[in-house]
């Protein structure tokens, strides 16, 4: 009887962990995903503004 | 709206105007050919070969073009506290870019980690004539690409954008009077009369013997940079101004790199190395 408690009792932890590690990883990516977009930093909005507009070209690395 | 892309500079250079007809165009793109061949240091007939090869022997004739593009790489080492440093081209050589990476890199040399030594005392520049100390050479690379963007700008058309493999130009109000769209880090940035350059080193970039080599040499080290940022957009009122902005904050890294952009640029992006 014992032993079937420490065996429930050991999946529900491992699942625990799973569920925290997946939780832990979304937000780290997401952090991460978040950091990636928000380096752009327009000091002037009035200057340089944006569009939803694609462009007819750009700027790249070559 | 007319538009033309060519292959020139070891890139794509794309070209797009209204108000003016696709003959303007083909002018433009023999503009860019032209000093293609002047200005490159691959090509051994070109006027900076010929002042490379003249290194250490006093005073050579250089044409008025190449003497206001020398003075630029003299602006942009001053303007970028000696970080943009047009004399690299012994780095470049010994990292085996000896040739157009589309022909292949050659094996690398071993080279001392040291400082390259001030670019003013490299290189003297008069009217008419420049002077560059023996065992020197100069690559102009990103600073001709980025004065030459602003220079056919001006003379293409009032309505333009020259785009030279990522340093543009935008000028005047754009096809439907609002500013030219211009892609910058993932967005659409609307532009009139202003410069943008992109510095980074995840192009131009080769495996040697296990080692990573690339075309952006940190003038501190003399050797390919590895500062911990892997590109750097940058808006700026002229092309070659943005191309100054963004590679001094790449070579800064990513921290101080950051604090320079902010008080010198009204829009830029900067990603770090993964």
């Amino acid at each position: 009887m014992r032993e079937g408690i420490r065996s429930v009792a050991l999946k529900a932890a491992a699942t625990a962990t799973t569920l925290l590690a997946i939780a832990g990883a979304a937000l780290y990516v997401g952090g991460h995903q978040h950091s990636q977009s928000a380096p752009l930093h327009p000091r002037v909005l009035d200057q340089v503004q944006t569009t939803d507009a694609a462009p007819l070209t750009s700027t790249y690395v070559s | 709206m007319v538009e033309l892309r060519l292959p020139a500079l070891g890139t794509t250079c794309h070209l797009l105007a209204v108000g003016v007809g696709r003959e303007r165009l083909a002018w433009a793109a023999d503009w860019i050919r032209e000093r293609h061949d002047r200005f490159s240091r691959f090509a051994p007939d070109s006027e900076v070969s010929s002042l490379n090869r003249a290194a250490g022997q006093g005073w050579a004739p250089v044409s008025a073009e190449l003497e206001e593009l020398l003075g630029a790489a003299l602006w942009a080492y001053a303007r970028s506290g000696g970080l943009v440093h047009a004399g690299v081209l012994g780095p470049m050589l010994a990292a085996g870019y000896t040739r157009p990476l589309g022909e292949g890199p050659e094996p690398a040399r071993a080279l001392p980690v040291a400082p390259l030594p001030p670019l003013p005392e490299l290189l003297s520049v008069e009217p008419g004539r420049a002077r560059l100390r023996r065992g020197f050479g100069v690559d102009l690379g990103g600073i001709a690409k980025g004065w030459m963007a602003d220079r056919l700008a001006l003379e293409l058309g009032p309505c333009c954008v020259v785009n030279l493999g990522g340093d543009l130009f935008a000028r005047g109000d754009g096809p439907d009077g609002g500013g030219w769209p211009v892609g910058f880090a993932g967005r659409t940035l609307l532009l009139r009369g202003r410069g943008v350059a992109t510095s980074g080193v995840t192009a131009r970039r080769w495996l040697d013997q296990g080692r990573v080599q690339h075309h952006l040499v940190d003038p501190r080290t003399s050797h390919p940079a590895a500062t911990g940022v892997a590109e750097v957009s940058v808006v700026a009122p002229t092309a070659l101004e943005a191309e100054v902005l963004a590679k001094t904050a790449l070579l800064l890294g990513p921290e101080r790199g950051r604090a320079h952009l902010a008080t010198a640029s009204p829009a830029w992006h900067l990603r770090p190395a993964a």
